[in-house]
C-alpha cells in the first residue's frame, strides 16, 4: 500500500510537502478499491491534511513571534549604543559618568541574556524534534530545585529523591513555578512534593489564580501554542511543549486540570529510577 | 524647557522604552513613555497638553498598536492629527488603519532617521539646545 508509506514520511517531516498528500489521495482514486475502503482512506487522507495545514501555520506564526521576540533585545541592545555613540560624537561628558556606564552595562548585560534563553529555547526545540535531547542521570532533590526559587513548600514525604536530568527537570520546574506565580493573580501558589507510590515521585503545582480557559487547556502542550492571543506577547509558547517533552522522555508524564478564575494544577510524575535515560 | 515638544513613547518593552525617552530628553525633548495603547489613550482623553508626535510599537499587551489606532478615532479631532509613528518588527504593517500612521520604522530602530522624523513632525518647538553634531 502506496499510501501507508507517504504518509509516515508526511508525518516525519511535518511541514513540507502537501503536494505528497494531494498525489496520494489522487493515487487512491485512480485505484480500484472498494468505494468504502477509498472513502474512509480519503477521510483519513483529509484530516492529516488539515492537522498538517494547521502545523504548519502554527509554525509560521511561530516563526513570526521568534523574529518579534529576537527583535527586542536587538532595539534595546542598538539605541543603548547608538545613544552613547551621539554622545561621545557631540563631546558630552555624562557618556563617561559612572551612573550612565552603570546603567548601560546593566541593561546590555540584561539584554544579552534575553537573547541567550530564546536561542537556548529554540535550540532544544530542535533538539527535541530531532530526538538529540541526551539527558544526564543523576541523583536529583526536588525540595532543592524548589527552594531555590523560593516558593513555600508542603513537603509530603521528605524523602523524594529521584534519577534523571538535575538541569532539564530544573527547568521544567522553574517553568511551572514560574507560569503559577505569574498567574496566581495574588494568592498562593501551593507546591507538594510526594512520593507516595515506591517507584515514582509526584509534584504538583497549583495556584488559584485566573485559570485556563477550557478549549487553550487543550492545546497547552502543544509545541507552538500560547495560551493567550498574540498581541499579548509574553515568550515563544515553548514551555509547557518542552516540559511535557522532558518529563516524557524521562517516562514520566505531565497532566494539568484547570478551571477560569478558580485556578490551575499541574501534576507532575516521574520515576524514581528512569529506564533508558 | 517648559516649551519643548511633548513625544509619547507607547512601547512595552521597559529598557527600549527608557532607551527611547533617554535619547529624546538629551535631545532637547519631553518624552513621555506608555507601556500600553491603553495608558496612552487615558492620557489623551484628560491631556495637560497634547504630544506632538507620538511613537507607536505594535505589538504590546493589553492594548496593542492596531487597537490603539482604533481607539484614537472616537477621541477629538485634534487628537486624531497628531501624527503617529509605527515602530514595529515587522512592519511594513498593512491594515484598515495604514492611511492613519505619518510612516512607520522597522525595529531595530536607526536613531538618526528617528530623530530627524520627529524633527520633521515637531516643527519648531524643540529648544536650539544640544544638537552639537
Ligand atoms: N498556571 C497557569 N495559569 C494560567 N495560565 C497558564 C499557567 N501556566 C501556563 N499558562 C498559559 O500557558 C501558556 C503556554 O505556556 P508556555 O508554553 O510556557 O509558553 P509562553 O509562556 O512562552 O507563552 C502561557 O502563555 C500561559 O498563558
Amino acid at each position: 500500500m502506496t499510501w501507508v508509506s507517504s504518509s509516515a514520511t508526511l508525518l516525519r517531516n511535518d511541514t513540507s510537502e502537501l503536494s505528497d498528500l494531494m498525489r496520494v489521495e489522487q493515487d487512491l482514486t485512480e485505484r480500484k478499491l472498494s468505494e468504502g475502503i477509498k472513502q474512509v482512506l480519503i477521510m483519513n487522507l483529509k484530516s492529516t491534511q488539515t492537522e498538517l495545514e494547521r502545523s504548519i501555520k502554527a509554525r509560521d506564526e511561530f516563526i513570526n513571534i521568534c523574529s518579534h521576540e529576537l527583535k527586542t533585545p536587538v532595539t534595546s541592545l542598538g539605541l543603548q549604543f547608538q545613544v552613547a555613540d551621539r554622545q561621545i560624537k557631540s563631546g558630552d561628558p555624562t557618556v563617561y559618568s559612572e551612573a550612565r556606564v552603570k546603567r548601560r552595562v546593566d541593561l546590555v548585560n540584561r539584554q544579552l541574556e534575553k537573547l541567550n534563553q530564546l536561542i537556548e529555547d529554540m535550540l532544544d526545540i530542535s533538539r527535541v524534534a530531532s530526538g538529540r535531547l541526551q539527558l544526564l542521570r543523576e541523583g536529583i532533590d526536588p525540595a532543592d530545585q524548589l527552594g531555590a526559587l523560593g516558593v513555600q513548600l508542603e513537603i509530603e514525604v521528605q524523602e523524594a529523591k529521584f534519577e534523571g536530568d538535575a538541569y532539564r527537570i530544573e527547568q521544567v520546574i522553574t517553568n511551572l513555578v514560574t507560569h503559577a506565580m505569574k498567574h496566581e493573580d495574588g494568592k498562593p501558589v501551593h507546591v507538594k512534593v510526594s512520593s507516595a507510590q515506591p517507584d515514582s515521585v509526584i509534584l504538583s503545582i497549583r495556584d488559584e489564580g485566573i485559570g485556563i480557559a477550557p478549549s487553550r487547556l487543550k492545546t497547552i502542550f502543544g509545541r507552538f501554542e500560547r495560551a493567550i492571543s498574540s498581541t499579548n506577547i509574553s515568550g515563544l509558547g515553548l514551555g509547557m511543549y518542552l516540559s511535557q517533552q522532558i518529563v516524557q522522555e524521562h517516562g514520566g508524564s505531565i497532566e494539568v486540570s484547570s478551571e477560569v478564575s478558580s485556578g490551575t494544577t499541574f501534576v507532575v510524575k516521574l520515576p524514581k529510577a528512569p529506564a533508558g535515560v | 524647557m517648559s516649551n519643548s515638544a511633548s513625544i509619547y513613547v507607547i512601547e512595552d518593552d521597559q529598557d527600549i522604552r527608557d532607551s527611547l525617552v533617554e535619547i529624546l530628553e538629551l535631545e532637547g525633548y519631553a518624552p513621555e513613555g506608555f507601556s500600553n495603547g491603553q495608558e496612552a489613550i487615558e492620557s489623551l482623553q484628560c491631556p495637560k497638553s497634547l504630544p506632538e508626535v507620538m511613537l507607536l510599537d505594535l505589538m504590546m499587551p493589553v492594548m496593542g498598536g492596531r487597537e490603539f489606532l482604533q481607539a484614537r478615532e472616537q477621541l477629538d479631532p485634534s487628537v486624531r492629527s497628531i501624527p503617529v509613528y509605527l515602530l514595529s518588527a515587522v512592519v511594513p504593517y498593512r491594515g484598515p488603519l495604514e492611511g492613519q500612521v505619518a510612516g512607520q520604522m522597522r525595529k531595530p530602530v536607526n536613531i538618526d532617521d528617528l530623530l530627524s522624523v520627529i524633527e520633521r513632525h515637531a516643527k519648531g518647538s524643540r529648544p536650539q539646545k544640544s544638537r552639537a553634531a
